[in-house]
């Protein structure tokens, strides 16, 4: 009962961290007067570049004048600054609030819907193959490998994937990615250099979906290259420390097997904060890798916001926005959930 | 008969002549004249009607992968520009062939807004803008920056357009040169007046206070560095320059977005690219220098200041309206404006870029334009690798978020524009070297009344009765200035790509839909941005009539001096797609509300943005028709003409189910008439794909609008006898190229900085032409001075000219040339480029330049070596402490 008094206040306070997050958008887009700069900025761009095309065929000063003057209204409207900020901002947060994401102005599916759900659900899987397999991926390794280096701490091992997983940890993926384009794809031919699917694309579903692989690889071996160091260094400093409580002492002492000690004492114990790791990492993940992606020219969720920020289209950064708070708040309130589940020391 | 008996030398000598003369005779048969030359050089690969290959393959390759995926035969053809750095080392690689086109022009935008009461703005000064001229050293950001990729250019024409030639010797005698102590003396002089003071440090003030410029500096491409040179010459002239590197966006909004007088900005690298070829130029003038035109400081924007001159509004206007009799009146206008321009100096010129296209060794049939480059429509129609029946296309996207097919509303980015361009045919088209408009598959005859004069209209030719919903004959009395006949023989019996005949059904249908969609109110208020756009260009248009079973005659009222630029402005129908695709469009968009033609219409009445490319679309134009099809509908109000209908409902039925079954086959509404079909689309794989349209009715076959290269204009062997002070001189000058040539002259002062004489050499034969300088002139000159005798050759037949610049001394013969100026080299020049000032060079989306790969890795590898030294360190230090 307690727990469950607890676990409501952890989740209103993550509601309030939502609808806190939804505010600063309003305020760094609408109060400072950013959105507003910038999307008049774009008006006054394209207003100038039809004002070229115009002259083309229109020869009358005063006509070519009127006729400008009205598309720049017409661009004011599209871009929906003939509302104000406080108006227009508050209106679109409060639409995905009750889980409308409305419609992109100027960013569109493949196949060429505005709607922000369907442009979602259509960059999600790319995100989905790409990154959370990445994490996974990671994820796994690291945590075998940081289990053995932690019950091998000193030895050779433990020093050589101690500065292998430094390595890892501080290259950055962009420059990992382009090596790998180089070398495996140009010099050795043997992955794409980018793109999420072959030109012409195989019609079969089955070699569709091997097409699909073939092109996640390189960048999968990416973010596992410059994320696996980090995880199994990050485990076995976890584990290690764990390792070193009286308690797993005292089990040892106790004479139990060392597995039986590894698994129920130090394992366990440890989890908590792995999982941490984990569950947010997963979450994180649906937001996409943005440098990755871009190198790759992989469609997912990190470069439709790049893109969405870029393109100024506001339905969509404000859509987004909504939609990778609530993936955090949720991961939060379920670790919250499994550490009661996992650790018997937390009790309320 | 006594023989004659040879010594060795004797055999030895008439050896080598006998081969001497072999050889000249082998290669006389190869010496053909060059333009001749081209034709000859591409052969078609067949004589089958439409394009020279099957298929072509759009692909999309980032600008950096571009060059190694056509080393690796991964693409052929690469439709956009590289980065100079880049273009500079393969211009020596034989694996890849680097087509040119001058694409880009870069100026530096001065604010000359005053300051406010207590500041100058030292740029709100005339005569400190005008020493900005002699600032810039153009000759070392062409040569260095660019490396040699870039041309300099002192106005808004630069050597790559047909209008330096109107202002040859106007651009000569302002002598703009880099002179950076000139500059001093100039601003020092007008600061000095204007009551600024150096201090201790040699830095500006005004008031006691240092006097700042704000200098903006795009850093995506060469204009950083432009900046970073411009900036540093104002440094040393004293001021303080705070440089603000930054990208497109933050840039225009500072710039364009803000009022000049809260000097968000005195200076700014603007890069402009260069729009179709024009021959006799009225828009770029007046957008680079015209206040009125809005894009001067201030960008006539309400509340804003405004940068004002009413000398360049009123020049500018004339030019723009066309409000001269004859082309020296209007050339007199335009050297004014520019005079003008130029001593306002709003804008500084920079320089004219080349842009660089990669190509695989084997490509034939690129048609590199003046206008387009190899990008233009010409290329690949032509284009094919022997022995392949497959062109891959690369550009840096093939889709983009910006993609929409639709013909009537436009086309929503530049990409999907290249690829429209092969699928169908235009009526006219552009001289790829001259720029003057041509038919291509519509020929047409023009009678103008002059600029004053008018022409009665028939009482049977008609026009568009929006309120009544029919055509009407043009009301008695009416009169316009110009006639056009456009004969569409070449199109009507031949079929669109479904296999119907083009019929003037489809020629009136688009000229109906024009103007319905303009004037009719209903219709007007829902697509609001095209009836505005169009209306005062459609309100010239005073009539039409059908003339036989193949022709239009265009009554419109607009003059040009030259009769073929009335032809283009008249032409009424792109044609471009079948009236049944059409109708489908108008009935979704303005009937069912199911779509829109533009962006701010779907976005108003929140409807898709009609595609024809998207599956979702084109299944509501194909259910569209299908409906048409149970409903018998025909469009009879659109399709009557003076009581004659043009189309059957028999006719129409067939149309429909041709059409749908299109849909069927390819999953999208695109037919047109052009030498390729759009047979895949694929926006997620970043693929298109068109296939031959091979009907036997199809009018074009390979070769029949190849151009190759631009020929050069080449001016060689100048040669002259002694130049003595009193007396007559003359030079004779060869010069080579197509059509009919002409050469200006200019001798030159450089000294005094003053043109003594100037004018047209004469000719003497059909390459040889003399330029006669009389002795009222050389009487004028200094024995052991030095001058140039600029010399500018042209051709009815390319809008640019070739300069050569020839140094002549008093006392002494010319018998070489030297200093050739011309900017053409063997492989290149000319056109347009697709890039556009609005995309940033790095849309291709890579980080970095796989160019600069190996500084990536060495990079990477310091980084690599620290971090392990790091730990090394830090482990051998934690184990000193016993930790």
């Amino acid at each position: 009962m307690k727990a469950a008094r607890v676990l409501a206040v952890r989740g209103a306070t993550l509601f309030g961290v939502l609808i806190v997050s939804l505010l600063l958008v309003i305020v760094v887009l609408g109060a400072t007067g950013v959105s507003d700069r910038m999307i008049d900025s774009l008006v006054n761009e394209q207003v100038r570049g039809l004002r070229q095309s115009l002259a083309q065929t229109i020869r009358d000063p005063d006509q070519l004048e009127r006729v400008v003057s009205e598309q720049r209204q017409q661009l004011i409207s599209f871009y929906g600054l003939d509302r104000p900020w406080y108006t227009r901002l508050p209106d679109m947060v409060w639409r995905v609030f009750t889980l409308d994401l409305g419609s992109a102005r100027t960013l569109k599916s493949f196949e060429g819907s505005t709607r922000v759900s369907d442009i979602v659900l259509e960059r999600l899987p790319n995100t989905i193959i790409l990154v959370t397999s990445a994490l996974v991926i990671s994820a796994v390794i690291g945590l075998y490998v940081g289990v053995k280096l932690a019950t091998r701490v000193g030895s050779r091992l433990d020093r050589a994937m101690s500065y292998l997983s430094a390595v890892s940890y501080a290259l950055p993926t962009w420059w990992v990615g382009i090596l790998l384009i180089l070398v495996l794809s140009f010099q050795v031919r043997l992955f794409p250099f980018g793109g999420i699917i072959s030109a012409p694309a195989p019609q079969d579903p089955l070699a569709r979906a091997l097409d699909v692989i073939w092109h996640a690889a390189l960048p999968v071996a990416t973010l596992v290259v410059a994320s696996v160091g980090g995880w199994a260094y990050a485990v076995r400093t976890m584990v290690l420390n764990t390792a070193q409580e009286d308690f797993v002492t005292a089990a040892r002492a106790k004479g139990l097997p060392e597995n039986v000690v590894m698994r129920r004492h130090i394992i366990r114990v440890a989890a908590p904060p792995i999982l941490t790791n984990i569950v947010l990492g997963l979450a994180a993940s649906l937001g996409g890798a943005i440098l990755t992606e871009t190198v790759f020219n992989w469609p997912g969720m990190g470069r439709l916001y790049f893109d969405a920020i870029m393109a100024l289209d506001e339905n969509v950064v404000v859509a987004l926005t909504f939609m990778f708070t609530v993936l955090y708040v949720v991961s939060r309130f379920v670790l919250e959930v499994l550490y009661i589940m996992l650790d018997p020391r937390v009790r309320y | 008969m006594k023989q004659i008996k040879l010594s060795r030398t004797d055999r030895y000598l008439y050896g080598v002549l006998s081969l001497l003369v072999i050889f000249i005779l082998s290669v006389s048969t190869l010496v053909v004249p060059v333009y001749a030359q081209q034709q000859q050089s591409y052969q078609p690969p067949h004589q089958k009607p439409g394009p020279a290959t099957d298929q072509i393959q759009f692909k999309s390759f980032t600008v950096d992968i571009a060059p190694t995926a056509i080393q690796g035969n991964q693409m052929d053809f690469y439709a956009f520009a590289l980065r100079t750095s880049a273009a500079k080392g393969l211009l020596v690689r034989s694996d890849i062939k680097i087509y040119r086109a001058p694409a880009s022009t870069i100026a530096i935008i001065l604010n000359p807004a005053p300051a406010p009461s207590g500041d100058l703005n030292p740029f709100s000064i005339r005569e400190v803008r005008y020493a900005m001229q002699y600032l810039v050293n153009r000759d070392f950001i062409s040569s260095g920056i660019y490396q040699g990729l870039a041309v300099p250019m002192v106005t808004h024409i630069s050597p790559f357009d047909y209008d330096y030639l109107t202002l040859y010797d106007l651009t000569k005698s302002m002598n703009i040169h880099y002179d950076s102590d000139y500059a001093k003396s100039i601003i020092d002089s007008a600061m000095t007046k204007a009551g600024a003071a150096k201090d201790t440090q040699g830095r500006w003030t005004y008031n006691s206070k240092p006097i700042q410029l704000k200098f903006i500096i795009r850093t995506e491409d060469e204009r950083r560095d432009i900046g970073d040179t411009v900036a540093s010459e104002l440094d040393k002239l004293g001021f303080t320059v705070n440089r603000q590197y930054m990208q497109f966006a933050p840039a225009i909004q500072a710039v364009y977005s803000s009022d000049p007088r809260v000097f968000q900005w005195n200076m700014y690298t603007e890069g402009w690219s260069k729009g179709s070829l024009q021959k006799y130029d009225f828009a770029t003038l007046n957008q680079m220098a015209a206040p009125w035109f809005g894009n001067m400081p201030g960008w006539q924007e309400s509340g804003f200041y405004q940068y004002q001159n009413a000398t360049l509004d009123d020049l500018t206007k004339r030019i723009f309206t066309g409000d001269f009799k004859n082309l020296d009146e209007r050339d007199s206008l335009y050297r004014q404006a520019t005079l003008a321009e130029v001593q306002e100096s709003i804008r500084i010129w920079v320089v004219n870029t080349v842009n660089s296209y990669p190509a695989g060794p084997s490509l034939k049939g690129v048609t590199n334009d003046l206008a387009g480059g190899p990008t233009s429509m010409y290329t690949l129609r032509e284009a094919y690798i022997p022995g392949k029946s497959t062109l891959t296309v690369g550009n840096v996207w093939v889709w983009t978020q910006r993609t929409i097919w639709n013909p009537v509303g436009g086309f929503g980015d530049v990409y999907s524009t290249n690829i429209w361009q092969y699928i169908h045919d235009t009526p006219l088209s552009t001289n790829p070297f001259s720029g003057d408009p041509t038919p291509f598959r519509a020929k047409f005859n023009v009678s103008t009344a002059g600029p004053d004069g008018k022409l009665n209209i028939p009482s049977d030719a008609f026009t568009w009765d929006a309120s009544s919903g029919q055509w009407k004959n043009a009301a008695a009395g009416s009169q316009a200035k110009s006639k056009v006949i456009f004969d569409f023989s070449k199109y009507i019996g031949a079929n669109w790509q479904h296999g119907q005949p083009i019929t003037m059904a489809d020629i009136i249908y688009n000229l109906y839909q024009t103007f319905d969609n303009t004037y009719n109110p209903s219709k007007s208020k829902i697509e609001f941005a095209a009836s505005t756009v169009n209306k005062p260009y459609l309100d010239t248009f005073k009539g039409f009539r059908i003339i036989g079973d193949n022709k239009l005659e265009v009554y419109v009222d607009y003059w040009h001096f030259i009769p073929d630029y009335i032809a283009q402005y008249a032409e009424p129908v792109s044609l471009s797609m079948p009236w049944e695709i059409n109708a489908a469009m108008d009935n979704l968009v303005f009937t069912q509300r199911k779509a829109a033609y533009s962006d701010t219409a779907a976005e108003k009445f929140q409807v898709p943005w009609l595609s024809l490319v998207m599956d979702k679309d084109a299944r509501l134009v194909r259910n569209t028709l299908l409906d048409f099809s149970r409903n018998n509908f025909v469009p009879t109000n659109a399709l009557t003409v003076n009581g004659k209908s043009l189309v059957s409902l028999a006719d129409a039925q067939k149309r429909y189910n041709v059409s749908t079954a299109w849909f069927d086959k390819y999953d999208n509404m695109v037919i047109s008439n052009g030498p390729y079909i759009l047979t895949k689309f694929d926006p997620t794989a970043q693929y298109a794909q068109l296939d031959a349209f091979r009907d036997p009715t199809y009018p074009f076959k390979p070769g029949d609008w190849y151009f190759g290269e631009a020929q050069t204009i080449d001016i060689s062997n100048v040669q002259g006898g002694l130049l003595a002070v009193g007396s007559d001189a003359k030079y004779s000058v060869q010069v080579s190229g197509p059509g009919q040539l002409g050469l200006k002259y200019i001798l030159f002062d450089p000294v005094k900085g003053q043109i003594l004489t100037s004018g047209d050499a004469s000719k003497t034969s059909s390459n040889q032409l003399a330029v006669n300088i009389p002795s009222s002139v050389t009487s004028k000159l200094v024995t052991g001075s030095p001058y140039n005798l600029y010399l500018a050759a042209y051709s009815d037949k390319i809008a640019y000219v070739s300069e050569r610049n020839v140094q002549v001394s008093v006392g002494s013969s010319l018998t070489s040339t030297t200093t050739a100026t011309n900017i053409t080299s063997s492989t290149t020049t000319t056109s347009v480029t697709t890039y556009t000032p609005t995309m940033s060079s790095s849309e291709g989306g890579s980080l970095g330049s796989l160019g600069g790969s190996e500084t990536l890795i060495i990079a990477g590898l310091v980084v690599l070596i620290v971090t392990i030294a790091a730990v090394l360190v830090l482990r051998m230090r934690g184990r000193r402490s016993g930790v």
